[in-house]
């Protein structure tokens, strides 16, 4: 210890306000990080994004493992799914978890779709959508490249494409 | 931290390939092999790998990132055991104290990146091992420790040659846990790791086509760093040490590039730079108006506690950047930080002990104590976010693969533990919430 240091001084510092201004706001900070530990554990989710519930929606993300996962325990790549309000925009949307990514573009989960056997889809819309959104997978849904200028809005692609 | 930890999964980039390097060999076979490792010698650090992995019998996931989290937590025990508490003016300042050595972005890649061991990190916790031997009551087993620490730290990776220049600025501003003929033996063991590696061994430094590196407001490709400086790299490295100290004092540059005043000039600076910055900028101030105030008693040899840490803080910062030499990376840094957040809990201790060798104006404290406040959250918020990107990491394996620049066939053995840590992180890993704290998320570091 500091042989200037006392408790005398350190009282009237206290009194000054100093104290509190260098202690408070750390201990502050850990105890809220604390408490979102615990609220979490305890499944609090009031401070969490929305979580993607269907394939869709994970690809809307561009969330690939949780895609995977949404795959491995069941759920269809192949069918239509819902995506919730601000997956994608402010629309809600049934979707192929292909045409979600597509749309939200999201190239290489586009390919990881694919390769997982989200094979089975409406050529003909997921190309509409690719050469509106996602030019750069055309040639991974088998279709030829474009040259597309600047993606268009998400309501925009799917008026033109046609809703499913 | 330990629960965001946790919720990591062992990461593929830089973690993988290191379990299908130590498996299938014996801890020797480990250790040797890593001697003769061209411009890197690392033996240690594979072979603490080496050792969690036998450890694990299988579960790499709680193995790895257990002992993590553990790495953690002794690293924040040993640092306050080494700040003394036994005040009350050191009590208050003890949370502001943890604040900085958890908020500061050099100690981040300490423990946003896996490794899957992280060197940086051990590198902290012989740091503070160090310290804490040479504030000990010096005995045989604190000369021991001492040697024991430095051999350990050395041959983990080349910064861990500072517990040498810790124990040598301890011992020269006054803590006599370790003996004068232990500091000799430590010294020879130094002289004795450049003899081995750049003579016996024959390694290099590394040179300048090894990676990239950031230089002014930019980060230059090894082609272009061999076409700038390849005629004369001095200039080059020079550069880097002087930023590896500037980003230390004033968290910029960053990665030696100036990203604040970048966009600064640019007119979009974000808020997290700002946070970084004046923090940074407001805690070396207050260091250094500290020491400019007790310098003449320096110079009379009258050095108490904390003057002993401002004067460690300030040996180690200059050497620990000679280590960013080759390219600053902020996490090579991560020593010098810790000693910077030593060096500011004591000056900020002596404030509030009423010494007047420093004044600090009650905004300025209030600004100090939020600023590191919201970098301490903000780190827990990265490694959130790291959770999230590490399982993405996972969902593209096969890409992944594509993009080595080696071929990489699996034996069936490693087949095997490719798909156990894929399952880890991709099919079992638990539903981790991503925090969604709208506009208060700009004062956050993202970068690190």
């Amino acid at each position: 210890m500091s042989p200037r240091e006392t408790e005398g001084t350190f009282t009237s510092f206290a009194l000054s306000g100093l104290v509190g201004r260098i202690f408070v706001p750390p201990l502050v900070a850990f105890l809220l990080l604390s408490l979102y530990v615990v609220a979490e554990a305890i499944g609090y989710r009031g401070l969490a994004r929305s979580e993607a519930e269907t394939i869709a929606e994970a690809a809307a993300l561009g969330h690939a493992a949780r895609a995977l996962q949404l795959i491995e325990e069941g759920q269809n790549p192949n069918q239509p799914q819902h995506v919730r309000a601000n997956f994608l925009d402010a629309g809600n949307y049934e979707l192929r978890p292909l045409e979600a990514a597509i749309v939200a573009r999201h190239a290489e989960l586009v390919r990881l779709l694919l390769r997982v056997g989200a094979a089975s889809f409406d050529k003909t819309r997921a190309s509409c959508l690719a050469r509106l959104r996602l030019p750069e997978v055309l040639s991974d849904l088998g279709d030829r490249d474009s040259d597309s200028p600047e993606p268009i809005e998400i309501a925009a692609a799917f008026r033109m494409c046609g809703a499913d | 931290m330990a629960a965001f930890l946790l919720a990591i999964p062992v990461q593929l980039s830089d973690s993988f390939t290191e379990f299908i390097s130590v498996h299938g060999r014996s801890l020797s076979q480990v250790i040797a092999a890593e001697f003769y490792n061209g411009t890197y010698f690392r033996p240690f650090r594979r072979a603490l790998i080496k050792s969690v992995y036998e450890l694990s019998g299988g579960h790499y996931y709680a193995a790895f990132r257990g002992f993590q989290a553990l790495q953690v937590l002794v690293l924040l025990l040993l640092f306050a055991r080494m700040l003394r508490v036994r005040s009350s003016a050191a009590l208050a300042a003890l949370p502001l104290g943890i604040a900085i050595v958890v908020g500061i972005h050099t100690f981040a890649g300490a423990v946003v990146e896996g490794l899957p061991v992280n060197h940086f990190l051990t590198i902290l916790i012989c740091c503070v091992a160090a310290m804490n031997i040479a504030q000990a009551q010096r005995t045989h087993l604190t000369d021991v420790a001492a040697v024991a620490v430095l051999v350990c730290a050395m041959l983990t990776i080349e910064s861990g040659l500072l517990i040498w220049v810790i124990f040598i600025a301890a011992y020269a501003v006054g803590y006599r846990g370790i003996s004068r003929s232990a500091l000799i033996v430590l010294t020879v063991c130094v002289a004795t790791y450049f003899l081995g590696r750049f003579v016996l061994i024959g390694g290099a430094a590394p040179g300048l086509n090894e990676r990239s590196a950031g230089f002014g407001f930019s980060v230059l490709n090894p082609d272009d760093l061999v076409r700038r400086f390849g005629g004369n790299p001095i200039p080059f490295y020079a550069y880097n040490v002087l930023s590896a100290m500037s980003c230390v004092l004033f968290a910029e540059p960053r990665g030696g590039v100036w990203m604040f005043v970048r966009e600064l000039l640019r007119g979009r600076p974000e808020p997290w730079q700002f946070v970084n910055v004046l923090t940074s900028v407001a805690t070396t101030v207050l260091i250094a108006r500290y020491a400019a105030a007790r310098s003449a008693n320096w110079r009379a040899r009258g050095f108490d506690e904390p003057d002993r840490f401002v004067i460690i803080f300030l040996a180690v910062l200059p050497l620990n950047a000679l280590f960013a030499g080759g390219y600053e990376k902020d996490v090579i840094m991560s020593p010098a930080g810790l000693f910077y957040a030593a060096a500011a809990y004591f000056v900020l201790r002596e404030r509030l002990s009423g010494v007047k060798a420093v004044s600090l104006a009650p905004a300025i404290a209030l600004l100090l104590a939020v600023g590191w406040s919201v970098r301490f959250v903000g780190i827990h918020d990265s490694l959130r976010a790291r959770a999230l990107s590490v399982r993405e990491e996972w969902a593209y394996y096969d890409d992944w693969v594509r993009e080595q620049p080696r071929p990489m066939p699996l034996t069936p053995e490693e087949q095997a533990i490719k798909q156990h840590l894929y399952d880890d992180a991709v099919l079992r890993a638990p539903r981790v919430p991503q925090p969604s704290l709208g506009v208060t998320e700009r004062l956050f570091d993202f970068s690190q």
